[in-house]
């Protein structure tokens, strides 16, 4: 059902882009990538495989025609297609723009920075914080305004996303399907992100974020979920590292048939990167929380979440524009169980 | 099994292509590089961060118009040096930023230029724009004016 529309929708974007205004630049990437996990001493049951290979392709696609704007992100997996960005904007200058359409929510700095496109990521996985549509909110559809201002070498960014957050159900959060919009029950959420460079031409980033969410549920007994997220993270380059992080506090109170509840949690993650050379690049990531167990109201609806753990790995040039990684994540906390995992990318960018 | 097999297959050429020796800087033959811009365009100088900040994808106006960068990789010793010089990044490294920064907020990277004969056509006329070439050659051409010198060491 879902690929019809898809294809549809596809058609109809093309003929856009394709009859749009003669002065308007197109720029496309194409990002395939392949991963094969190994999880030994998973226990079955909790929807991870011991064995998993899991192709995709990520097509983005910009364009501008003087004062307006377009970008779309379209994710096609082996079990799954969707458009996950669909922006539309306007320039109001040199350094503000307000897009309407289906963006990334403005938590965290993870999903923002690399969105889906693993090639531009050093690490095969993401902090589990970070996790698509859980248990944060990735997507939002509406308004999203985004503005800066250079002062000497620094800069100052900022990001204001107002729009409808996602619904929860058995599978996770479900943002707003922009195909099909009838679909599920939303309501607006506000969030906002602040960064502060110090040198706007340097890597060295400080920021902060907010969101306020209200989640309607489909899960019996849950009615709402209001949540409220706040962090900070920050990035450093020095020679030929690179270390970035990110913590976060979220506060849901949960809207429950007979009683309401709240299930606070943290987490936290910080990456390392070494450069070793032009091609080849060590890194280490460590990721931990509080109040993340199953005892969490909140999160025990994630049957994917990773509570933390440490993990390293390697990622090699295999040309201009493809990766290979190799990963390992020994005794990760799983929400459902403790494992180990194995993991290999290739990924690549095009043209 | 069959699973297993595949696996094995897939680690030992991953294995495989990870001892492969990768591409390597060569810092032999490396000459000055001219930063040029067309001989009608009111470009002046341009300083080193300047440069820099255009390359990077950040807006600069200089006598009221926006400066355009053009990438020039007809000669690949003359880009790697370059970027490596005055973008103080590996090529592999800008190419990850310019991708990055478009999937970010969308736009367009600089222009791409392959053959220099293309990008001569182009500066003429396009008088916002600058590239880079030999600082040698750019001495002998008329058509264009030196707004930055990088020495290379």
């Amino acid at each position: 059902m879902i690929l019809p529309r898809l294809s549809r929708f596809l058609c109809t974007l093309c003929a856009l882009v394709a009859t749009g205004n003669a002065c308007s630049e197109v720029t496309y990437y194409v990002f395939p990538q392949l991963q094969i996990f190994q999880r030994p001493g998973v226990e079955e049951g909790h929807g991870l495989l011991k064995d998993e290979t899991t192709p995709s392709v990520d097509l983005f696609i910009t364009s501008n025609s003087g004062r307006a704007l377009f970008l779309g992100e379209i994710l096609a997996e082996s079990n799954e297609r969707s458009i996950e960005r669909m922006q539309f904007g306007w320039k109001i200058s040199s350094d503000s723009k307000l897009w309407i359409g289906r963006h990334h929510s403005q938590i965290g700095y993870w999903r923002t920075k690399f969105h889906h496109g693993s090639y531009l990521q050093t690490s095969i996985s993401n902090p589990s914080i970070t996790a698509s549509e859980q248990p944060l909110p990735t997507h939002v559809t509406g308004l999203l305004w985004e503005g800066g201002m250079t002062r000497d070498e620094s800069r100052l960014d900022y990001k204001l996303s107002f729009g409808l957050g996602p619904e929860l159900n058995n599978t996770g959060l479900q943002s707003l399907d922009i195909v099909n919009p009838n679909r599920g029950e939303h309501k607006p959420g506000v969030n906002i992100r602040v960064s502060y460079k110090p040198d706007e031409l340097e890597s060295n980033v400080y920021g902060a974020f907010f969101s306020y969410m209200k989640i309607p549920s489909v899960i019996s007994g849950l009615n709402e979920v209001n949540q409220q997220a706040a962090g900070v993270y920050a990035a450093w380059s020095f020679q030929r590292n690179h270390v970035f992080g990110s913590a976060v506090y979220v506060l849901n109170e949960l809207d429950q048939v007979g009683s309401d509840e709240s299930a606070a949690f943290s987490s936290a993650y910080i990456q390392a990167e070494r450069r070793i050379s032009d091609i080849w690049t060590l890194y280490t990531r460590i990721e931990g929380g509080n109040n993340t167990g199953v005892d969490n109201a909140y999160l025990a609806n994630f049957s994917h979440y990773s509570r933390g753990g440490i993990l390293g790995g390697v990622r090699y040039e295999l040309s201009a524009n493809q990766a290979l990684k190799v990963e390992l994540a020994p005794n990760v906390d799983h929400i459902s169980g403790n494992f180990n995992v194995l993991s290999f990318e290739w990924s690549a960018v095009l043209p | 099994m069959k699973k297993c097999m595949i696996l094995c297959r897939a680690i030992f050429l991953i294995g495989s292509t990870l001892l492969l020796p990768g591409p390597a800087y060569s810092a032999s033959n490396i000459e000055d590089i001219a930063v040029v811009t067309g001989k009608q365009s009111e470009i002046n100088e341009l300083t080193f961060r300047e440069v820099r900040k255009i390359y990077l994808g950040y807006p600069l106006v200089k006598n009221g118009s926006l400066v355009v960068p053009l990438i020039n990789k007809s000669d690949p010793a003359l880009y790697e040096a370059f970027v490596r010089k005055r973008l103080l990044m590996s090529p592999q490294s800008y190419q990850r930023y310019l991708i990055s920064r478009v999937f970010q907020l969308g736009g367009k990277p600089p222009k791409v230029f392959l053959a220099s004969s293309e990008l001569n056509g182009h500066i003429e006329k396009n008088q916002d724009s600058i590239t880079y070439i030999w600082f040698k050659d750019a001495e002998k051409r008329s058509d264009l004016r030196i707004v930055s010198h990088i020495q290379l060491d």
